[in-house]
């Protein structure tokens, strides 16, 4: 996947008509990888407990490919549910560089978001965007089940505009 | 095992162990609550379990920042007896110590462990006396009421 990914498409534009193939590949993969996220299994604090329950039957994540695996190896995304503490920061930073590129990083609910209530504490990160670099911000306290549904669209909107191409490969 | 029987028990034994008097305004404690001198409070503590009134159970032991002075208080049930009672053992703001009750109730050890990260107060005698919850290098004690937070690349 590095070769085509990375080579293929300074090789193709320089061709008569190769911009045609990098969109084209570019439907396809940013198609593939947005219909497949899946998360980290991975909580802090009370919006995981509302994120387990869009992972169950009733919300069913697994709709638009979303299901969560046990280890960050094979994970592509990785909800912040939740207070993120400093002493906890750090592991998470840790889990987050384990993944695999592309990666993505959603930040769940106020505490993720900015601290929340826990903004003039001690020993809370004000905000998870300190620690990771997040793609989508889910408000809410905790956010509903639709909230995080609909993070999961907007994602994949974001993934659909990415590109193989030299300008917009910066994300990888 | 009422209070008064049970406050008797205890000055009887420790005459320097007093009841405690709820502040003005404040509601009275639900339980018996004693001021113990801080010096004694390992002593009392061996006693409470072992002399006959059978304390075999620390609920809770925390610390309060009370401005004028630091004070740790002790709560304590006996499973067997059925009788509650509260210690508050009162310490001086700038050096604060006392003697740990870790080799009476083995489950002293963290609650003094995080007493000592949130408050700074030294138990003499505990085995490990290290922070406990607060980040590898973090400086002062939070629940001081003088605290002021550092910021730090997460703030």
């Amino acid at each position: 996947m590095g070769l085509v990914l990375d080579k293929a498409p300074y090789i193709l534009e320089m061709m008569p008509g190769g911009s045609y193939v990098v969109t084209s590949m570019d439907w396809v993969i940013n198609w593939s990888r947005k219909s497949s996220l899946w998360p980290l299994s991975f909580g802090l604090a009370c919006c995981a407990i509302e994120w387990m329950a869009d992972v169950g039957s009733r919300n069913d994540f697994d709709r638009f490919g979303v299901f969560p695996r046990p280890t960050p190896r094979q994970a592509d995304l990785i909800f912040i549910s939740g207070t993120l503490t400093k002493k906890m920061a750090s592991r998470v930073k840790r889990l987050y560089e384990q993944m695999a590129e592309p990666r993505y990083v959603i930040s769940m609910g106020s505490c993720a978001n900015s601290g929340g209530p826990f903004y003039d504490s001690y020993s809370v990160v004000k905000g998870v965007d300190k620690v990771l670099p997040v793609d989508v911000y889910i408000a809410g306290c905790p956010p509903r089940p639709e909230a995080v549904l609909l993070s999961i669209l907007k994602l994949q909107e974001k993934i659909m505009t990415e590109t193989i191409s030299g300008a917009g490969n910066k994300k990888r | 095992m009422n209070e008064k029987e049970l406050l008797a028990k205890i000055t009887e034994k420790f005459p320097a162990v007093i009841e405690s008097k709820p502040a003005a305004g404040a509601l009275p404690a639900f339980n018996l609550t004693l001021d113990v001198p801080a010096a004694s409070i390992a002593d009392v503590c061996a006693w409470l379990k072992t002399g006959g009134l059978k304390f075999d159970y620390l609920a809770a032991l925390s610390g309060v920042d009370l401005k004028d002075k630091l004070q740790v208080v002790y709560h304590l049930y006996s499973l067997e007896m059925k009788h509650k009672l509260i210690l508050k053992a009162d310490l001086d703001r700038l050096a604060p110590e006392l003697p740990s009750v870790n080799s009476v109730w083995q489950a002293a050890n963290w609650h003094e462990r995080e007493t000592y990260d949130m408050f700074g107060i030294k138990f003499n005698g505990h085995p490990y006396l290290e922070r406990i919850l607060t980040a590898e290098g973090f400086e002062g004690y939070p629940l001081l009421k003088d605290f002021i937070a550092k910021p730090d690349q997460y703030d």
